[in-house]
């Protein structure tokens, strides 16, 4: 039989949504991703959280209720490292948890633990425990597993791909897929800008080896994944010509942009090289607030290439 | 009939317009408080203003927090935000200007600018402690006019410390400070050192504030700030002439601007505070979302909604 599995578009669906669609689409599931965020969501997920939580994970928590009764099996994978002797921030190991000690009637959640801390390869246990779920074989689930990971690969390709020369003024946007790519959190940032002339470049957009050997520029290894783009991007933007500025988004309550926020900010300092801007977004922040700030930065930019 | 330029600024507090002359120096400028009711405030400024000059409006721009209110009621040429605003009207008063440090009602920025050119900027976030709201309700507590405020400030030889990171903790923080018998003036003056410590630790973070240092906005007003902000800084802090309404002169030498590039006024005259202003608003019920959208109407017809996250719930808004 086909099972119907759920997958939240929140958090990491923003990052690995293509590769999870197509492995369970390969083992013969039904996929049903939750609707995009609404201020539904967004209020549900706010009640049903801890207070401590980060702006992001209430709503990853609003996106498990909107699909708790319309699937057979949730996808909350513990993420635990997603590239070796490097982390993702603790709150994706406990996600499954807070997830069942939160919301009540939930179906059985697939919590596979992901951990490619020692190996890559370990991937494969993990989508080997998933199939074991699902009842299917392992050479079903490899194929699967390797169809997945070569549409994410397509998926980068797609993202690099993307440049835009009808725009005066390029925007080197920095902060986690989960906020800059979800509208509403990010109250449709990357649309603003675009109407407003302006081209937006993420992280997403840069080759992952650049980001690899700009990240190698700060004094320290990071070792939270997220965070590593973050800074490997902003260093590699800080060098581009073609960016007139750099806009930060992170969210409220986010420990690791916290830090990383701080030191991307003081490098843009140190380095003067383009006009740099931190927005701080929660479910509180009014759009009168964002616009205000982004048009005068985008105002700054103009006067600035006038 | 010489020819002049119309800049409204529509914040939170108070309403302000300024028109200038072609050669951008100040004719007229009037400050009201808003009082809530920003439509209101605009057309009393206008009729104001209509008996104040005798020129022709060559251009009008928008600034404030209600800045689109205020751009659909006139039919500004330029809507804009309030930080280019202030930043323009701070290097049209004097060009060699480095900072820009402006506190109104609810917000505070500080502006950075280098070469005439704006390179960074930063506003109050979601608190609104150290802004002039505080400093009113502070005053009306103690029972002093704010007028007076800034020069009694002056007169504390010994500013009692007082935490100026949140609102609530300054006033419990005066009021214990009172208790234990200080005078008047050394918790004003401590007030005002502590709302400077502020503005500088949150917005002045890591920038570099050179002179000249204009300060602007309707706290500059108020000398006892202005004494604390050469203080912490030891620079000089110039208070130009027009600092109430610099906004309104930073929006009119925007539009003024603007109108070389367009050919023609939008302008709809004085007379525009003549017509009968409402707001309707409805929560649109097309999606989860509920967005609140807002429609102004001018006598019968729509002429601005906003609001709306999506097309759904717009009101088409005919220009007949």
């Amino acid at each position: 039989m086909s099972f119907k599995i759920g997958i939240p578009k929140a958090l990491l669906y923003y990052k690995y949504y293509r590769g999870w669609n197509k492995f369970f689409e390969e083992l013969g599931c039904e996929v049903v991703n939750s609707d995009k965020s609404t201020k539904d969501i967004v209020d549900k997920g706010v009640s049903l959280s801890v207070d401590e939580a980060c702006f992001p994970v209430k709503l990853f928590l609003g996106h498990v209720d909107y699909l708790k009764d319309k699937v057979d099996y949730l996808f909350i994978p513990r993420v635990i490292s997603v590239q070796p002797r490097e982390y993702l921030c603790p709150k994706f190991m406990g996600l499954p948890d807070m997830v069942r000690h939160n919301i009540d009637r939930i179906p059985p959640i697939i919590d596979t633990t992901i951990n490619m801390r020692s190996r890559k390869r370990d991937l494969l246990k993990s989508a080997f425990e998933v199939g074991d779920i699902l009842g299917k074989g392992y050479i079903e689930v490899t194929k699967a597993l390797f169809k997945a990971l070569r549409e994410l690969r397509r998926y980068k390709k797609e993202m690099l791909d993307k440049s835009h020369d009808r725009f005066d003024y390029k925007i080197g946007l920095l902060g986690h897929e989960y906020i800059i790519y979800d509208p509403h959190v990010s109250m449709n940032l990357i649309k603003k800008l675009r109407k407003m002339g302006v081209d937006v470049i993420t992280s997403e957009m840069v080759d992952d080896q650049i980001l690899e050997e700009q990240a190698k520029g700060f004094s320290k290894d990071m070792f939270w994944t997220l965070s590593k783009s973050m800074l490997g991007s902003a260093y590699h933007f800080f060098e581009r010509d073609d960016i007139d500025g750099i806009i930060q988004l992170t969210a409220f309550g986010c420990g690791p942009d916290s830090l990383v926020g701080e030191m991307v900010e003081r490098e843009s300092k140190r380095r003067r090289s383009q006009p740099f801007i931190s927005l701080n977004l929660d479910e509180h922040t009014g759009e009168a607030g964002l616009v205000t700030r982004l048009e005068a930065f985008i105002d700054m930019i103009r006067w600035e290439g006038a | 009939m010489s020819k002049g330029y119309m800049g409204i600024d529509v914040g939170s507090v108070s309403t302000n317009i300024a028109i200038i002359n072609e050669d951008k120096e100040v004719l007229e400028k009037l400050y009201l408080r808003t009082e809530g009711k920003p439509i209101r405030a605009i057309q009393e400024g206008m009729m104001r203003m209509k008996d104040k000059v005798d020129i022709e409006i060559g251009g009008v721009g928008a600034t404030g927090s209600a800045r689109n209110l205020a751009g659909v009621i006139v039919g500004a040429d330029v809507v804009k935000n309030e930080i280019t605003a202030h930043a323009v009207a701070a290097s049209t008063v004097n060009p060699e200007v480095q900072t820009v440090l402006e506190i109104g009602g609810q917000d505070s920025k500080i502006i950075i600018l280098r070469d005439g050119v704006v390179v960074d900027f930063a506003m109050n976030t979601v608190c609104a402690a150290g802004t002039g709201s505080f400093l009113d309700q502070q005053a009306s507590r103690l029972n002093i006019p704010i007028e007076e405020f800034g020069g009694l400030a002056l007169k504390g030889d010994n500013p009692v410390r007082i935490a100026g990171r949140c609102s609530v903790f300054a006033e419990s923080d005066m009021i214990h400070k009172q208790q234990l018998g200080h005078n008047l003036e050394d918790i004003i003056g401590g007030l005002c050192e502590a709302l400077v410590r502020n503005f500088l630790n949150n917005l002045g973070k890591g920038k570099e504030v050179l002179g000249p240092v204009v300060f602007q906005g309707g706290v500059a007003a108020n000398s006892g700030i202005r004494a604390a902000f050469e203080d912490a800084l030891d620079l000089e802090i110039i208070v130009p002439e027009y600092h109430n309404v610099m906004g309104a002169i930073g929006s009119a030498v925007l539009a003024q601007e603007a109108v070389k590039k367009k050919g023609e006024t939008s302008f709809k005259g004085f007379d525009s505070s003549g017509f009968n202003y409402h707001v309707s608003s409805f929560e649109c019920e097309k999606c989860s979302n509920s967005c609140e959208v807002i429609n102004i109407h001018q006598e019968d017809r729509i002429i601005a909604s906003w609001g709306s996250k999506c097309p759904k719930g717009e009101v088409v808004i005919s220009n007949g």
